[in-house]
């Protein structure tokens, strides 16, 4: 019996965990096998035939270099800024929690406020944007509707939203490092950049890369601001991952492509997260 | 003392019995369109409860027309269809592919045939139409048509009674309907269209052109009166700069409402919100004519589905006749804007009233001789995405009108190649 | 040197334009929430409403039953969790403490939960709940969520640390097993606990794709999804102050929660550095 217990420990979790999760993931890449389209009513079995479709297919590419440009746009601004913002709150200034909690709130409100906070806000011509960028002499610019811009739109609005949310990993990372390694370095004269280069950017590396690898996972995962915000256009300058699934998926019914596309997009995600994983345990080592 | 206690149970059983005995039947419908719409369906269906006792209905709102569709193939997929719903009547293809719905000839003989079929407009049942059977009655239905501000126009020195009725027209009155600050950005707009293919289709349709075979299976995108109608979208755009680039459905409303544009094509579906909205004197017409006078029909049926029960489809057809009959048209195009589908609605006195106090809702019945059907193929929704990409692309000069058409009739024939058989 | 002043000068400055620029956006619609429909169409943007009213709000509520998703978002966000603290306990706690075969195979197994996006399991997930015949219920959106990786993992760190003389000694007490997880090792973890309840209700407060596919009608919806769906019907296209309105309504809570228990907050997505 006591053999037994550990198992029935795990089994609500595994339980749930195989139907909602697992399951879908098999049936998934099952699916991807076959082709199952309005052409198709009944499934027929292709092999790799979807993921030749994939390959061959020049959105399919658009896809990933869209979503490869959201995240280059939005990891290196967020990571950077979130950095910036954490070293001057970590500096012990007076109203110190007030500027976190303004910093940090866009994480607990839904993305989907978000997006209607920013459409609303990018406007042309009566929103806030663009009235007092026109005051600044710029012109009119319809985001969203722009083929450049639109893409650059929805950065804007990811980094907004979780740039909070770094920063405070951020501190967390920073108020690890023992003060008495920084108070050395001050007796033996080090600058502060130099501080900064030599302690501080090497110990906080393994929380960096973490985050770094988490923010490309969120990124490749950003759902919400291309539905609410474009819905993939103009032309599909703002078609992600996710939303061509769907798209293809909920809108075309061409469960077997859809599928095929997820596929993929798994397996990007298990071999970014799997580097996460060992990242962790080094910061863990540093801790 | 028992007797009375029995007459009490009978009562009971009675009263009972009706709702007891009730069909329930499961209605997806979609609104698509700015007004308070859902609120509207709402009280249809509690009205068809009071005149039909024996029925249930659990109305499901699905979204917008996509949405709607997606519920519904998912619903089928789960082998948990609704057993009626309100689809695009571009959508009979794809629902027949699927198998998904039942023609309904043997409802509408048993209401007189072609004496029933006669009443609704001619344009609004044929592409409901398929292989000589009937899909779907009509319901929600629609055209674009030109709604113009009459202050603007007074405000430009343009005859505020004087729409522009031809292209040469639109362009004349939209440049100068524009104003531009210092640097020559446009502060208000002629003319705003959205930029989606379903308005693009009128202006192929004017120029004489055609978009799609009767048969589904084929497109004609890169025939010269397409191309050309689109370079005249282009034109308006980008040399004259007289509509903008890239508006979404809703924002082309708002602007208009909002006074930022002078004229607006869209569709008349947004009728009651611009009546509730415009603080303006403001007027609708035709589409502007080119070659010939034309306009694309938009807009839904009632379905009813395979899997249901019969009890559930007869049921069903009940509530698709209450719902396609005149006088709930006549107070549906009244709500929405949508175009009562019959023709006796126009001389219900509800609507000669309305008709009174606001000539504009006649405009798109008028238009209606006019009317041609949307482009409909197989796989639809993936032909029309790609319609609006390279609609879109050439919009922003990515190619040019030829370059996109070709290209875009390329890729849809890449689509529609499994269907030619 | 530098001279302090300079220096703390500095620093306040550039956090007050990052605060700014992250909070101004919500104030603009927190005003424009209280402004009349025509205001906003002005052509130059007035701050503040010149007829301040409350008739969005009285709007919104009666053009979305308000309450209705309020009383399920509650539901669903408190009793998901409620469920995952005790599928989360015990299996934090067997992967913490018990050796057995396969362990380290059924974690990663547990872990892939954390990489998939929950819209590629979403159609399968559909069909599963229709064949259990829970479509549109609260039921179904905690659904896939009852099982928990985030919890879990977490919870096992947290348990990891609790050293393990202190659960030798109980067990010479007596203490040993499932009586030992209920009262020494649930109370020990707390924080962890603490930590896992505010990123997973602010996860399932905001959550919206898998609520839109698996409700049909307002009988389950939750607020976000409300917000959404608002925005897109009829009063919601165009009328700006109803749908600021709305939203700060839905915000407005876990706002104002958030405000109050800042340190808690933040303190929590710090530690997971893995959920929101």
């Amino acid at each position: 019996m006591a053999v037994a217990r550990p198992y029935l420990y795990i089994l609500p979790t595994f339980l749930f965990l195989f139907v909602f999760t697992h399951y879908p993931i098999l049936k998934t890449f099952y699916l991807s096998l076959f082709k199952w389209n309005l052409a198709t009513p009944k499934m027929k079995f292709v092999g790799l035939g979807n993921y030749v479709q994939a390959w061959s297919t020049p959105l399919f590419w658009q896809v990933l270099q869209n979503n490869v440009l959201f995240a280059v746009g939005t990891i290196p601004i967020s990571l950077a800024l979130a950095l910036v913002l954490a070293l001057l709150i970590n500096q012990k200034v007076r109203g110190l929690a007030i500027y976190r909690a303004a910093l940090f709130y866009p994480t607990i409100i839904p993305m989907a406020a978000a997006a209607m906070i920013w459409l609303w806000i990018l406007t042309p011509s009566y929103g806030l944007v663009n009235f007092y960028g026109k005051a600044l002499g710029l012109p009119d610019i319809h985001w969203l509707g722009h083929s450049r811009f639109a893409l650059a739109a929805l950065i804007l609005v990811g980094i907004w939203k979780r740039v909070g949310y770094y920063m405070v990993i951020f501190l967390a990372g920073l108020q690890i490092i023992p003060e008495h390694l920084y108070e050395a370095a001050i007796l033996e004269g080090a600058s502060p950049w130099q501080r900064f280069w030599r302690i501080t950017l090497p110990l906080l590396s393994p929380t960096t890369f973490f985050v770094a690898i988490m923010a490309v996972i969120d990124s490749f995962q950003a759902i919400d601001q291309v539905y609410l915000m474009t819905q993939g256009g103009p032309g599909n300058n703002t078609n992600l991952f996710i939303f061509y699934i769907y798209q293809n998926a909920f809108r075309f019914f061409d469960m077997g492509y859809a599928s095929a596309v997820s596929g993929i997009l798994f397996l990007i995600l298990l071999g970014l997260t799997v580097l996460a994983f060992r990242m962790l345990h080094r910061r863990v080592h540093y801790a | 003392m028992r007797s009375r206690a029995w007459i009490l149970v009978m009562l009971l059983a009675v009263m009972a019995a009706p709702a007891w005995a009730a069909t329930e039947i499961k209605f997806y419908y979609p609104v698509h369109l700015t007004g308070p719409l859902v609120k509207e369906i709402e009280a249809y269906v509690v009205d068809f409860h009071k005149a039909h006792p024996g029925i249930r209905v659990e109305p499901v709102w699905g979204g917008n027309y996509w949405q709607n569709m997606q519920k519904t193939v998912a619903a089928l997929q789960a082998g948990n269809p609704p057993d009626v719903a309100v689809h695009l009547a571009i959508d009979v293809v794809t629902l027949r592919d699927l198998d998904a719905v039942i023609p309904l000839d043997e409802f509408v003989q048993r209401e007189g045939g072609e004496k029933f079929l006669g009443d609704f407009f001619p344009g609004f049942v044929s592409d409901l139409k398929a292989d000589g059977k009937v899909w779907a009655i009509p319901f929600q239905r629609s055209t674009p048509i030109l709604y113009y501000n009459k202050d603007l126009f007074r405000k430009a020195g343009l005859d505020p009674n004087k729409p522009p009725t031809t292209w040469d027209e639109l362009l004349a009155t939209a440049q100068k309907a524009t104003v531009r600050d210092a640097s020559g950005q446009a502060t208000q707009w002629g003319l705003t269209i959205p930029d989606d293919p379903w308005l693009l289709m009128s202006f192929i349709l004017q120029n004489g052109g055609r978009t799609h075979s009767a048969d589904f299976k084929k497109v004609y995108l890169a025939e010269k009166p397409a191309v050309e109608a689109l370079q005249f979208w282009v034109e308006l755009a980008n040399k004259h700069k007289v509509i903008p680039r890239h508006r979404t459905f809703p924002e082309s409303v708002q602007d208009f409402a909002a006074g930022k544009t002078a004229m607006l094509i869209h569709s008349t579906g947004n009728l009651r919100f611009i009546r509730d909205s415009a603080k303006f004197e403001w007027g609708a017409a035709f589409l502007p004519k080119n070659k010939q006078q034309a306009v694309a029909i938009g807009g839904a049926g009632f379905f009813i589905f395979k899997k249901a029960p019969r009890e559930k489809q007869e049921a069903a057809w009940q509530f698709a006749k209450f719902l396609a009959s005149a006088e709930i048209q006549a107070r549906w195009n009244i709500g929405s804007g949508y175009i009562a589908t019959r023709k006796s609605s126009f001389e219900l006195p509800l609507m000669k009233d309305y008709a009174a106090k606001l000539p504009q809702v006649l405009v798109a019945r008028d238009q209606l001789p006019y009317a041609l059907p949307e482009m409909s193929t197989h796989d639809n929704q993936k032909v029309r995405e790609i319609f609006r990409t390279h609609f879109q692309e050439v919009l922003d000069e990515k190619y040019t009108s030829e370059e996109g058409m070709k290209k875009a009739q390329a890729e849809m024939e890449k689509v529609l190649a499994p269907y030619q058989k | 040197m530098r001279s302090r002043p300079l220096w703390r000068l500095t620093v306040h400055g550039l956090l007050l334009l990052a605060g700014l620029v992250i909070v101004v956006p919500f104030l603009w619609i927190a005003l424009t929430a209280f402004k009349e429909r025509n205001e906003i169409f002005s052509l130059i943007p007035q701050w503040l409403p010149a007829h301040p009213t409350l008739q969005n709000f009285w709007g919104v509520l009666d053009a979305m039953p308000f309450w209705r998703y309020y009383w399920n978002t509650l539901v669903v966000a408190f009793g998901l969790l409620g469920v995952q603290f005790i599928t989360i306990t015990l299996a934090a706690y067997a992967f913490a403490r018990m050796e057995f075969w396969g362990r380290d195979v059924l974690f990663i197994l547990l872990l892939v939960q954390l990489m998939i996006a929950p819209q590629s399991t979403a159609i399968q997930n559909y069909v599963t709940i229709v064949n259990l015949g829970l479509l549109d219920t609260r039921l179904a959106i905690m659904a896939p969520y009852l099982a928990s990786a985030f919890g879990t993992f977490l919870l096992r760190q947290t348990f990891k640390s609790i050293p393990k003389e202190l659960e030798e000694a109980a067990s010479l007490d007596g203490c040993e097993g499932l009586r030992f997880l209920v009262h020494i090792a649930v109370p020990l973890a707390v924080p962890g606990y603490l930590a896992f309840a505010l990123v997973s209700l602010t996860y399932h407060w905001n959550e919206f794709f898998w609520p839109l596919v698996i409700t049909e009608t307002s009988k389950a919806r939750t607020l976000t999804l409300g917000l959404r769906i608002f925005a897109q019907t009829a009063e919601g296209a165009a009328d700006w102050t109803m749908l600021m309105a709305a939203t700060l309504m839905v915000i407005a809570v876990p706002l104002l929660l958030f405000l109050i228990f800042q340190r808690r907050f933040i303190n929590s997505f710090m530690q997971s550095g893995l959920g929101g």
